[in-house]
Parts: C-alpha cells; sequence; structure tokens
C-alpha cells in the first residue's frame, strides 16, 4: 500500500493548527502529564479515522471529548497540577495548584483556558461544545470559589 | 495579596514553560505491514501508552474470569472515542449484551468493598430546628411532574439533589442548601440516583448513560453510556455492593457495578416480577416500583396495587387489589398473605418511585404519598397507617421522595407538588422539606416553604 500524500499533507495541516489548543484544553482539565498524554491519544485516534474526523466542523471538540475519554479507570482521580514555581512566579499562592484541582472539571476547563491561557469565551465555548453563557456561568463559579478558597477579594 | 486573575496568568506562564510538545515530525509515518499507514509516536519514555496496556492486560484478564460476560459500554450515536494502538484493540468499542445470570441468587456471587463510615450530626448542629426559610434552595423542576432526583451520601451525611442539570446538597445537620458547583446530568421522571456505598459514590442514570457524582470533590464524571437505557436502578444491595432493579422491560432485574461500569442482566425465577410490577404501572416509559431493600434482613419489599378499574381512577381505591411481596434469594418472590393498606399515590396509582424508604433505624419500610402514611415491619410482618402529616406539613401532593438521613436516622421528605385545594387548583411546586421519625411516628419540619 503506498502511503497517500494528500491524506498525510491535510493531517499534517490539521495537526500544526488544532493540536497546541487541543492540548491546552486537556492540560486545563486533566491537569498538566495527564492532558499531555491524552492530547497524544486524541491526535493518534484523529489520525486512524482522519477520513471521518477531517470531515468534521468541529474536529477539536470531538478531539477534546475524544482525549477526556482516553484515561483509563478510575475516571475519578483528581488532576494533578504542578506546584507554583515561587521564585519565578512569587505573586502566585502556593494553594493555586490545588484550589484548581478542587473545582469541577468545568470551571476548572473554562478558568485556566480563559484566564491562564487566555483564551477568548467562543473558543472556550467551541472546544467544549457549550453555550458561551455557559462558559461565562462556569468562570463566575469558579472565580468565586477560587477567591474564597485562596482568601481573595479581588 | 495579588489579584486572582494575574495569579492564574503567571501560573499559565509556569504551565506554558513545562508544557508537554508534540511536533508532527515527532510522529512517524510508518507502513505496517500491508496494512494503513498510521502514525507511531516516536517517544521513549515510561508513560508512552502505557495506559493501553493496562487497560488490555486488564480487559484480558476480566475475560479469562469465567463470570458472565461483561457489558462494555460504547457510545451509541457518535463514533466511540477509543483510543486504538493498530495491534489487537479494535478501534470501536462495540457493547455486548450480558448474558442472564441464574436470579438474583448471582448477587452473591459479588461482594461490597469496605463501606465508608456513616456521618453523625456534629455538637452544637442543630437538626430538629428549622432551617431558614430565605436561605436559598433548589428551584423547583421544569415540568409539573417530573420531580428532581434525590439521594442520601452517608459518608457525607448530605442529601444530594440533581434539578434541572444543577446540583444540590441539603445538610440535615443545619436544614440548609447548598448549590454545588458541578453541573450534572439533566435527569428528569424515570431517571434515578441512589448512594453506592463501597464506592462511596452518588450514581444516577441518565436514560443510556451511568453517571457518578464525588460529594467530596464536587465533580460529576459519566462512568459509561450503555447500548439501551439504564433507567429504573434504583437500589444498592448492600452484600453485593451492586445497585440494582428492573430495566425498562418490566420483569428484566439488572445489576450495575459503578467501579467497573458493567451492566449486568438478571433473569428471575418463576413467577417471574413482571405480573406484580406491571399491575402497579401505567403506561409508561419508566419502570418505578415501590420496592425497599432491607439490608437488616438482605430483603426486598414490593408494594403495588392491581386495580380492578380504571388505572386512572382519582376518586378511591375501588377495586383494587393490594399486596405486599417479599424478595428471597434462593426462593423467588413470596406475597406475603398480610392486609396491605391503599396509599393514594397521584390520580390513584400513578407513582413516581420515589414515595418510599426503609428507615434502617426502625427496621421498617415506609410510604408517604397524598398524605397517606403507611409504614410495613419486616419482622412481624404487618402494615400500619400512623397518623398524617400535620396540618402545615406535607399534605394532598406528588411526586414528593423520601430519602433515609442515616446521620439523624429518620426519613427526609422533600419535594414534589401540591394543590392548595381542590383538583380545580393548580398544581404548586412543593419546596419545604420534612423529616418522619418512624420510631416516634413523629414529624419535624426541616425547612419551611420559601
Amino acid at each position: 500500500m503506498t502511503v497517500d500524500q494528500l491524506k498525510v499533507d491535510s493531517f499534517t495541516a490539521f495537526f500544526r493548527k488544532v493540536e497546541p489548543r487541543l492540548r491546552r484544553g486537556l492540560v486545563a482539565t486533566l491537569g498538566l502529564e495527564a492532558g499531555g498524554e491524552a492530547a497524544e491519544a486524541a491526535m493518534v485516534y484523529a489520525w486512524e479515522h482522519w477520513d471521518r474526523v477531517g470531515a468534521m466542523e468541529n474536529p477539536a471538540g470531538y478531539l477534546y471529548r475524544v482525549g477526556c475519554h482516553s484515561r483509563p479507570r478510575p475516571r475519578l482521580a483528581r488532576p494533578v497540577f504542578p506546584e507554583v514555581e515561587e521564585d519565578r512566579w512569587p505573586w502566585v499562592e502556593p494553594g493555586l495548584p490545588a484550589a484548581l484541582c478542587r473545582l469541577s472539571r468545568a470551571q476548572r476547563t473554562v478558568v485556566v483556558l480563559l484566564h491562564s491561557f487566555d483564551w477568548s469565551v467562543a473558543e472556550v465555548a467551541e472546544l467544549l461544545g457549550v453555550a458561551r453563557g455557559s462558559v461565562q456561568k462556569h468562570d463566575e463559579r469558579a472565580l468565586g470559589k477560587l477567591r474564597r478558597a485562596l482568601g481573595v477579594t479581588r | 495579596m495579588t489579584d486572582l486573575l494575574r495569579q492564574l496568568h503567571g501560573y499559565g506562564e509556569q504551565l506554558e514553560a513545562h508544557m508537554p510538545v508534540l511536533e508532527v515530525e515527532d510522529v512517524h509515518f510508518v507502513r505496517v505491514g500491508s496494512g494503513s499507514v498510521r502514525p507511531v509516536v516516536d517517544r521513549e519514555t515510561p508513560r508512552q501508552r502505557r495506559w493501553l496496556v493496562a487497560a488490555a492486560a486488564g480487559a484480558a484478564a476480566l475475560a479469562a474470569i469465567a463470570l458472565a460476560v461483561l457489558l462494555w459500554p460504547g457510545r451509541g450515536g457518535d463514533p466511540a472515542p477509543f483510543i486504538d494502538d493498530g495491534s489487537t484493540v479494535p478501534s470501536t468499542a462495540v457493547p455486548t449484551t450480558a448474558m442472564p445470570s441464574a436470579g438474583l441468587d448471582t448477587l452473591a456471587a459479588h461482594h461490597a468493598g469496605p463501606v465508608p463510615p456513616a456521618a453523625v450530626c456534629p455538637p452544637g448542629s442543630t437538626p430538629d430546628t428549622p432551617g431558614d426559610p430565605g436561605a436559598p434552595r433548589p428551584p423547583a423542576p421544569p415540568t409539573d411532574w417530573w420531580g428532581a432526583s434525590a439521594a442520601f451520601d452517608r459518608e457525607s451525611g448530605l442529601l444530594v439533589l440533581s434539578v434541572s442539570g444543577s446540583t444540590w446538597v441539603f445538610d440535615p445537620c443545619w436544614n440548609r442548601w447548598e448549590e454545588m458547583s458541578a453541573e450534572g446530568p439533566n435527569l428528569d421522571s424515570g431517571d434515578s440516583m441512589v448512594y453506592d456505598a463501597d464506592s462511596d459514590l452518588i450514581v444516577a442514570f441518565d436514560d443510556t448513560d451511568a453517571w457518578a457524582y464525588d460529594v467530596d470533590t464536587d465533580t460529576w464524571t459519566l462512568t459509561g453510556r450503555h447500548d439501551s437505557s439504564v433507567g429504573g436502578l434504583i437500589l444498592y444491595h448492600d452484600p453485593s455492593g451492586l445497585i440494582i432493579g428492573p430495566g425498562p422491560d418490566l420483569g428484566r432485574v439488572r445489576a450495575y457495578d459503578v467501579a467497573t461500569d458493567t451492566l449486568e442482566a438478571l433473569s428471575l425465577p418463576e413467577p417471574a416480577l413482571s405480573e406484580p410490577v406491571q399491575s402497579s404501572f401505567p403506561s409508561t416509559n419508566s419502570s418505578r416500583p415501590i420496592v425497599v431493600y432491607d439490608p437488616l434482613g438482605d430483603h426486598f419489599y414490593l408494594y403495588t396495587t392491581k386495580p380492578g378499574g380504571s388505572l386512572y381512577d382519582t376518586w378511591g381505591p375501588s377495586t383494587r387489589l393490594r399486596a405486599t411481596w417479599r424478595y428471597d434469594p434462593g426462593q423467588g418472590w413470596t406475597q406475603l398473605e398480610i392486609t396491605t393498606p391503599y396509599v393514594a399515590f397521584s390520580y390513584g396509582d400513578m407513582n413516581f418511585g420515589d414515595e418510599q424508604a426503609f428507615d434502617e433505624a426502625a427496621g421498617q419500610m415506609v410510604i408517604f404519598s397524598a398524605g397517606t402514611l403507611a409504614t410495613f415491619d419486616p419482622s412481624v410482618p404487618e402494615w400500619k397507617t400512623p397518623s398524617s402529616a400535620p396540618p402545615d406539613g406535607p399534605g394532598f401532593g406528588a411526586a414528593n421522595r423520601l430519602v433515609y438521613d442515616s446521620a439523624n436516622q429518620r426519613v427526609i421528605v422533600l419535594g414534589g407538588r401540591y394543590r392548595r385545594g381542590d383538583t380545580r387548583d393548580p398544581w404548586v411546586p412543593a419546596n419545604d422539606v420534612w423529616a418522619f421519625d418512624t420510631r416516634t411516628t413523629e414529624w419535624i419540619e426541616l425547612l419551611p416553604a420559601g
């Protein structure tokens, strides 16, 4: 069987465009290491099913769900975020990573994408497959919980 | 202290600095024999695909065990997001149907894991003092008949309520509601929630989806998607650690294990359960019998009515034949030769499946609906109809639900709809919360209507 070069080229272009954002979305949801692995698994899946994935209207959103479900059971393990490197980011509270882990999955994903990775509401909504209003609601609740957890008033 | 948004931005910089990077050049396109070309991630790390190996090894181990065939979850509609390494694991998970087991005795083949201790109210708490009626409480369900779903988390001592996709908990030690942050499944009538003790999770069933809610982390997780509805699963069986109940096909009992997301169909010995269960239901697409599990005696008890006239006879029991059934593992269902009282569900016989609970402290089954209260003591066995609720308490209504509160050892009654006057008045959502102490037959107002 010969290599379908057109298929390879189209997938490569898709990979370079989508993978970075997909990876950040999954890191926000699953944690740094697990999110990276999930993104890797999702892109392999995309290639395996490229004929179908490439034709989707929102392949990134679909692959995000693929990545979320790529984790083995038990599904209910908490995400892991690295400790704050206080020498480089002294203004970040050491308790922030743990507080992020205590958010619900949707809230954590939204607040990290919006405020840590500077995504727009529309971009987050597209990845998660929800309405923009839902994103804003998750953000509002997440920020409230984080402020209470960290004792921050603003 | 630094502004939160600046902190989040700074932490994002740290995550970016350590973000795992996958370049497309890292992905080699290789020929695999005469098969399709596929990418192989060129990375030699201990993490590489280990979860696939673990999953495959676990699947092989399970398949080798001589038990009933497991039902592998798959995704209906959209293709299954199952990762394929191109070797032996198929790219799309195909659900299989479990073979019927030898009745509910198969529950004996499963064994519950360690169960966390039940919470008790702390010193200084006020479980018998009504909470603040002005405090926030859950919204009324969106439609007239379909109530919220509720279950009591024994380990945390909280009643968990799911309504319109939002999650609330009621703390019976302080009699107050708290809205949780997690957005869960949008449950409605026919869906159910139950506390799975050995996994310490609230498990909810939404059509073909099984969900799990962890109160401690305030997180909903989709644990599995099945090829048929998992509605109707309603009881936690303590010895086996499984959740059981009739499915959409009346008479077909099934068992679910949240830890492994396996759904197992169980066949019943004759006479089948279908006859008494069918007689207690109007035509509906959900199966919600009035049945409880007695953990003290390891029995199931079913309350049923068999209408002799119209199924929707509103004006009285008519020629109904009411009966009480007990299930004994190994012996099947037995109709108890006792007088079974009439309980007025909505429109006579239209129950929603949550109007009952087993009070473990009293060792009795409690049914309350439409102002009718009935208690069943299996140790006698005997039904009683204690005095009805006080005038200010839960009165004539529909779709209220009973949940056993292990922290205070009494039954919580909440939810549903009621009419202020006669049948010409509109239904009003009930948002007060009451408790019934089966041992003293006392009603306690936990939260006035607001």
